[in-house]
């Protein structure tokens, strides 16, 4: 099936992407507002899809709110505040089953654009910001939101590894911002945080289903059009590489953290940067380059940390496309730090040095491909993917990045490879001397 | 080869079981890149006592054995079986539940080989006592991971409270003790009586011709010599009266405690069709009461006893059943409190007649994304399947509830029952 994408605009803000394909029986939408990453603003926009989330003019009250969606055969909506490399958006979804394979359920897709339409641009009011309510209760909430990281140790420990090696840069404020800075959110400040973010940037609609395409232009012509402001210029965040400017302020030498917490497995995690990231025509082998180190059963660390030595139960690398930085992650008992830090830093070395088999190459570049192909299968990997060219500049569509990866050399990774630096050991671990460790002693 | 339509879905599911015993489905899903097969035995960790067929021996085997027979598939005496996939660029994995052991791979090319490879992999034991010792390590780790995870703590926690000894509240992957004692002699005595193919179920779903795919299962299984097994013996300690534990605490390093309670069920239905009616009736009321659009679910909210990620669920096999609610809080015994009193208030008055028609389309809407997922839609349809239910059918069931039977149900489950609660404290400061 050769879906393709059309584009269309609403008024001076809104661009309406849509795929018509009969793959699906659900007719899925995702709409995003993007924002720089500062500081000062990160906390409201991440309080801000709660906030809105909580009333709209026609059902100020949230649980008539979410009754309205539900009617409508459980339209799953959702809100949600995410950060792209050096930029925070603001992210709707929305899931509800194409009408077609209802009975009698005429006009659904239109009744759930309607509200969420409304959800973005018609929030409830009092005396012209949020309601105090609302914004108090989530205020509480979001602080118990950012306490609660910790309860996860995996997560907790990759995202400490990221503020740690991107203190001071955008990249490393924390995609929910910070608990102290929540006092400060009035109704007011998080309104006018708000307008400001509705004037500056740009709404993209994508909505992905066996939808008719001249139907979908006209319902999100009505129910967004009404709220269009002939005023908009959006305000383009620049494209300059954030990844160039995160490599020029690392000092490259590499720092060790060790965290103590009441656990009874070690997070051992390493940082590392890269000299390419997804705008650079190298991306495809770093690409390669972390699949070869971490990212399947077939990679180095899951072969030489997991089934050689009997290390860990997962030991993997995620690549920070957009940044140009890798994060290794292993699970370990703790008097095994400095051999299974020992392994890691073994199968970085290789790489460098280019011990790279074909077998690990071949196997890194079709797993690669088969991922692309099977994301096809998820309605919002061309909104991703649209999003990610609009922030670095750089086109690649899934079939694009198959042909680049299909290319790439062993040399290529080994190039790669040899500007990898090492900047960050990070360590999770238990307050005293363990009980495995002092047996092992 | 049978095929079964659904016509208000527009799904169509073939189906054949095989001489050696062998239930095949195949899900074709036009447009789709990818084809996902599931290769699922009906054995999983509360399966660990019963009757060896080769020597009619009744043994009892270690906790987490199933689990750990999972992970020794994987190696075969030519190597890794990852390797074999990963010559094609298909992902392989495979997870152990309660009652169910799962194989699974996805790929975009080469299905054919891959689908082959899954049924030999599986079909083909390979313990040796080195293999057998490395994994310990390995699923050591494992088991320490979930030890830190107050999620997974606090479910096993109430599952414990639930059920005491029954094997259901026994951790999946087992404890460092108990997988110790795991030999290679055990794991062959486990897979020889549960990974024979008539115990067992294939499903593929993907833009795939369901001949040709049932074809190649059909001359893979005659090319291998299978005799017929007499019906599985599998023995479970009896089941508490009543739950076993009223209050399970635990201490972890976290922000806030998280808390989970629930009831037994008293109900354990005969059949399969009357399981599952129960559990969609369940799901709704749970729903009217507890899902985001519910009063009370924001009322929780509101007054400070939760977050938005209170929730709840339902399960209920031939064997055991019971109902989970809870989430965040920092007042764990004051939610337990307000919700068990509101449960018995609407077991008492009924659920609202509105919330009952709402709650039904939305777990329509909720079905309907199920089936775009294959991987959703295989591991669904498999696990009900192999608890003698047809998910697919799940809109008729739906269709066919009354506000009554919700009623009923709810009444059944809440009234004179008494309820187990787990709660995992933040640790002391020490």
């Amino acid at each position: 099936m050769n879906s393709t994408w059309i584009t269309d605009r609403i008024g001076k803000q809104v661009y309406l992407h849509i795929l018509a394909t009969e793959k699906y029986k659900m007719v899925s939408v995702f709409a995003q507002l993007e924002s720089e990453l500062l500081r000062d603003r990160a906390t409201k926009l991440a309080l801000l899809p709660q906030v809105l989330m909580r009333g709209t003019k026609r059902y100020p009250e949230t649980t008539a709110l979410i009754r309205a969606f539900d009617d409508l055969y459980g339209a799953a909506i959702g809100a949600r505040v995410n950060k792209h490399g050096d930029r925070q958006t603001v992210e709707f979804t929305m899931q509800v089953p194409h009408e077609g394979y209802l009975t009698s359920a005429e006009g659904l897709f239109a009744s759930a654009m309607q509200l969420f339409a409304e959800v973005i641009f018609d929030p409830k009011t009092e005396d012209g910001v949020f309601a105090k309510s609302d914004v108090d209760a989530e205020v509480v909430l979001h602080a118990q939101r950012i306490e609660n990281l910790v309860n996860d140790k995996i997560a907790y420990a990759g995202e400490r590894c990221v503020q740690e090696m991107c203190q001071g840069e955008p990249f490393g404020i924390a995609r929910l911002g910070y608990v102290e800075d929540l006092p400060a959110v009035t109704p007011t400040a998080l309104y006018t945080t708000y307008q400001e973010l509705l004037e500056s940037s740009a709404l993209h609609i994508y909505i992905v289903g066996p939808v008719d395409e001249q139907m979908v232009k006209e319902t999100c012509s009505r129910e967004f059009g009404r709220f269009m402001n002939d005023q908009f210029a959006e305000h383009l965040i620049t494209t300059v590489s954030s990844a160039d400017l995160s490599r020029q302020m690392s000092d490259k030498t590499e720092r060790v953290v060790i965290e103590e917490m009441e656990v009874s497995q070690g997070k051992l995690n390493v940082g590392l940067r890269a000299q390419s990231s997804y705008e650079k025509d190298d991306y495809p082998a770093l690409v390669v380059y972390n699949g070869i180190l971490g990212g399947f059963p077939h990679s180095k660390l899951f072969i030489n940390v997991r089934e050689k030595s009997s290390l860990a139960y997962y030991a993997s690398s995620r690549l920070e496309g957009l940044k140009g930085l890798l994060f290794i992650q292993s699970g370990i008992q703790m008097s095994n730090f400095e051999r299974a830090k020992d392994i890691i830093k073994q199968q970085l070395e290789d790489m460098r040095k280019g011990l790279i088999t074909d077998d690990e190459l071949n196997f890194t570049k079709k797993g690669l491909i088969n991922q692309y192909l099977q994301s096809d299968d998820q309605p919002f990997t061309g909104a991703v993917l649209q999003m990610y060219s609009r922030f670095t500049g750089r086109e690649r569509s899934v079939t694009q990045l198959i042909e680049d990866v299909r290319k790439v050399t062993k040399e290529d990774v080994v190039a790669v490879a040899q500007g990898i630096t090492s900047e960050l050991v990070y360590f999770l671990r238990d307050k005293e001397v363990s009980q495995d460790e002092s047996q092992d002693l | 080869m049978k095929a079964k339509t659904y016509e208000r879905l527009h799904e169509t599911v073939y189906e054949e079981t095989l001489a050696n015993g062998l239930q095949v489905f195949i899900l074709p899903k036009p447009g789709f890149k990818q084809t996902y097969a599931n290769f699922t035995t009906r054995y999983g960790s509360i399966d660990s006592e019963f009757t060896v067929p080769s020597r009619g021996e009744r043994i009892k085997v270690p906790d987490g054995i199933a689990h750990f027979l999972e992970h020794k598939m994987f190696e075969e005496e030519e190597g890794d079986v990852f390797v074999e996939f990963a010559k094609t660029g298909a992902s392989a994995n495979a997870f152990t539940t309660f009652d169910t052991t799962t194989y699974l791979f996805s790929s975009t090319a080469d299905v054919e080989e891959n689908l082959t490879t899954l049924l030999n992999f599986v079909q083909n034991p390979y313990f040796t006592d080195e293999n057998v010792e490395k994994e310990k390590g390995i699923i050591g780790q494992e088991i320490k991971m979930y030890e830190d995870n107050p999620n997974w703590r606090v479910y096993f926690g109430l599952l414990q409270g639930l059920y005491g000894q029954f094997p259901v509240a026994i951790d999946i992957a087992g404890t460092q003790e108990s997988i110790a004692k795991i030999t290679k002699e055990t794991l062959y005595d486990c897979y020889y009586t549960f990974y024979h193919p008539s115990n067992m179920t294939l499903f593929v779903v993907g833009a795939v011709d369901p001949k040709a795919i049932l074809e190649l299962v059909k001359a893979n299984q005659l090319a291998k010599d299978y005799q017929a097994l007499p019906p599985i013996e599998r023995f479970y300690p009896p089941l508490p009266d009543g739950i076993y534990r009223a209050e399970t605490e635990y201490e972890l390093d976290i922000s806030q405690p998280r808390v989970l309670f629930g009831y037994r069920e008293k109900n354990i239905d005969a059949t399969p069709a009357a399981r599952q009616k129960r559990e969609a009736a369940v799901e709704i009321w749970m729903d009217c009461l507890f899902g985001r659009s519910s009063k009370h679910y924001q009322k929780l909210i509101d007054d400070g006893l939760t977050d938005h990620g209170f929730g709840s669920e339902y399960e209920l096999t031939h064997l055991y059943g019971h109902s989970i609610f809870g989430g965040n809080s920092k007042k764990p015994k004051e939610l337990v409190d307000t919700v068990q009193k509101l449960l018995h208030t609407i077991a008492d008055r009924g659920i609202d007649p509105e919330d009952f028609e709402r709650s039904k389309k939305k777990a329509i809407g909720r079905f309907m994304a199920l089936l775009d997922s294959p991987q959703g839609i295989a591991n669904v349809f498999t696990s009900q399947k192999l608890r003698g239910l047809d998910v697919l059918t799940s809109l008729d069931v739906l269709q066919s509830l009354d506000i009554e039977d919700v009623n009923e149900v709810l009444k059944d489950h809440v009234m004179g029952n008494e309820m187990a609660v787990s709660i995992v404290w933040p640790q002391q400061a020490k």
